[in-house]
């Protein structure tokens, strides 16, 4: 009965989950004897990892239902090792470790390993800063520049439809004056820019059943924003809907 | 010639002024150059950027190229800033890491297989962190799902594409003198409730030396 190397199992407490099982345990062992893997004996392995558990008990660390398993598993293969086999009989074999174990443990190793690998790169990339201040390219340019004759068609599908909506004049005014002015719908215009930034082509509209004078004078307030360069229109490429927005 | 350089600095005012890695297509699009040329001026910039050894670099990152800082600096910049200083993953969390990144796309399953423990909440963490994310299903019975890494996983590791992860070494090439014995592991008091009992265990275990 070997030494058992004193270990300690490292926990994972914040994420609730083992950070190290069986299989690392095993790997201490199989350290601690100083051999290759190919040599290991499968009953010194067998007895010494039961031999942790009950160290880790006077420890008082609590292993999970995996310790059991892989302990049973080991006993399992180290049964199935010692069973009589036909034409060969020896009295003192020790059976080496199963491929299937070796297997297992070395794929485990390898990704020991390469988790190493990563914590380096982790802890060299951790230093590595960026800068903070942000320029977007846009890289969608779904929203084009607007041409006049977009523009122009717009405003004439409103006034198409507007021939239906004509309201009832309530304030009978003269003609060649509008109660709705350019001035007014520039300030209208800005007003609404400043508060969100963009103004969805229907919103430049005070009612949602525009007449003829009210988008003459939304038009013509349009232009001016433009030329006076407070805003420029775009339209989206798919969509072909009508935004204006702040420059 | 002219026109070449002027453009060269045009990128490199783009990649200036932003944080975040810039994509090629957007840099071609906004020089109005083809992507082939970017790839070409941009690839000059980096090479200037390594030769001047300077404070900072310019990489090809997840896929779009950024200013960073130059690694030989990381040390003293993560003492200087360390409000700014990120987080580095536990070791737990890096083997399971490196353990998707490898084998992705790869099952809860697989992994545990791997591990040797159970690995469900330490992909829940990884996926809150947006390092793992679910990437289908499996076409076996239950239809499992497979997880794989994100792009915020090449951001982190500062990787272009998955390629460049170091090649895992094959442990068999290994020397036994290769091997770091980490026998002596810390720990801490755990949360979680492992009704592991050794009582429990059966008689057959308990018997010492069972064939000696």
């Amino acid at each position: 009965m070997s030494q058992t190397p004193e270990f300690i199992v490292r926990w994972q407490n914040q994420d609730g989950g083992l950070t190290e099982g069986p299989l690392t345990v095993l790997w201490s062992l199989i350290d601690s004897y100083k051999v290759d893997i190919f040599e290991v004996s499968l009953s010194r392995i067998t007895s010494d990892f039961i031999q942790f558990l009950r160290t880790s008990q006077s420890l008082s660390i609590e292993l999970t239902s995996e310790f059991a398993v892989m302990a049973s598993h080991l006993v399992y293969l180290k049964s199935k090792a010692l069973l009589p086999d036909p034409g060969f009989e020896e009295e003192d074999y020790d059976p080496p470790l199963p491929r299937e174990l070796v297997d297992k443990l070395l794929e485990h190793k390898k990704f020991q390993i390469a988790g190493q690998r990563l914590a380096e790169l982790d802890r060299l990339t951790a230093g590595m800063f960026t800068r903070e201040t942000n320029q977007v390219l846009d890289e969608t340019e779904n929203w084009l520049d607007v041409s006049l004759v977009d523009l122009i068609s717009a405003f004439n599908s409103i006034l198409e439809q507007e021939s239906s909506n004509e309201a009832e004049e309530q304030i009978p005014i003269y003609e060649g004056v509008s109660q709705y002015s350019v001035e007014d719908k520039m300030a209208y215009l800005q007003n609404l820019l400043e508060k969100t930034g963009e103004i969805h082509f229907m919103d430049l509209f005070e009612n949602d059943k525009p007449e003829k004078k009210e988008i003459v004078a939304a038009f013509l307030a349009v232009l001016e924003v433009v030329k006076i360069r407070v805003c420029k229109v775009i339209q989206h490429a798919v969509f072909g809907e009508i935004k204006i927005v702040k420059v | 010639m002219e026109e070449r350089n002027y453009t060269k600095g045009l990128l490199e005012a783009l990649l200036f002024l932003s944080s975040d890695p810039i994509k090629l297509s957007a840099l071609a699009k906004s020089c109005g150059i083809e992507k082939t040329e970017a790839r070409e001026l941009l690839d000059e910039l980096i090479l200037d950027y390594q030769e001047r050894e300077g404070g900072f670099l310019l990489r090809e990152i997840a896929g779009g190229y950024q200013f960073i800082t130059n690694q030989k600096y990381s040390e003293i910049l993560s003492h200087i800033f360390k409000d700014k200083k990120r987080e580095t993953l536990s070791r737990g969390t890096l083997d399971t890491l490196a353990i998707i990144a490898y084998k992705q796309p790869i099952t809860l399953t697989e992994l545990d297989e791997i591990r040797g423990v159970s690995s469900r909440a330490m992909v829940a963490s990884l996926m809150s962190k947006k390092l793992v994310k679910a990437v289908g299903q499996k076409e076996v019975p239950g239809r499992p799902t497979l997880y794989g890494t994100t792009n915020e996983f090449l951001l982190h590791f500062g990787l272009s594409k998955l390629t460049d992860l170091p090649t895992p070494v094959e442990v068999k090439e290994l020397k036994f003198e290769d091997f770091s014995p980490e026998s002596i592991i810390v720990t801490e008091e755990t949360e979680m409730n492992p009704d592991f009992d050794l009582d429990s265990l059966p008689e057959e275990l308990k018997v010492e030396n069972a064939n000696e």
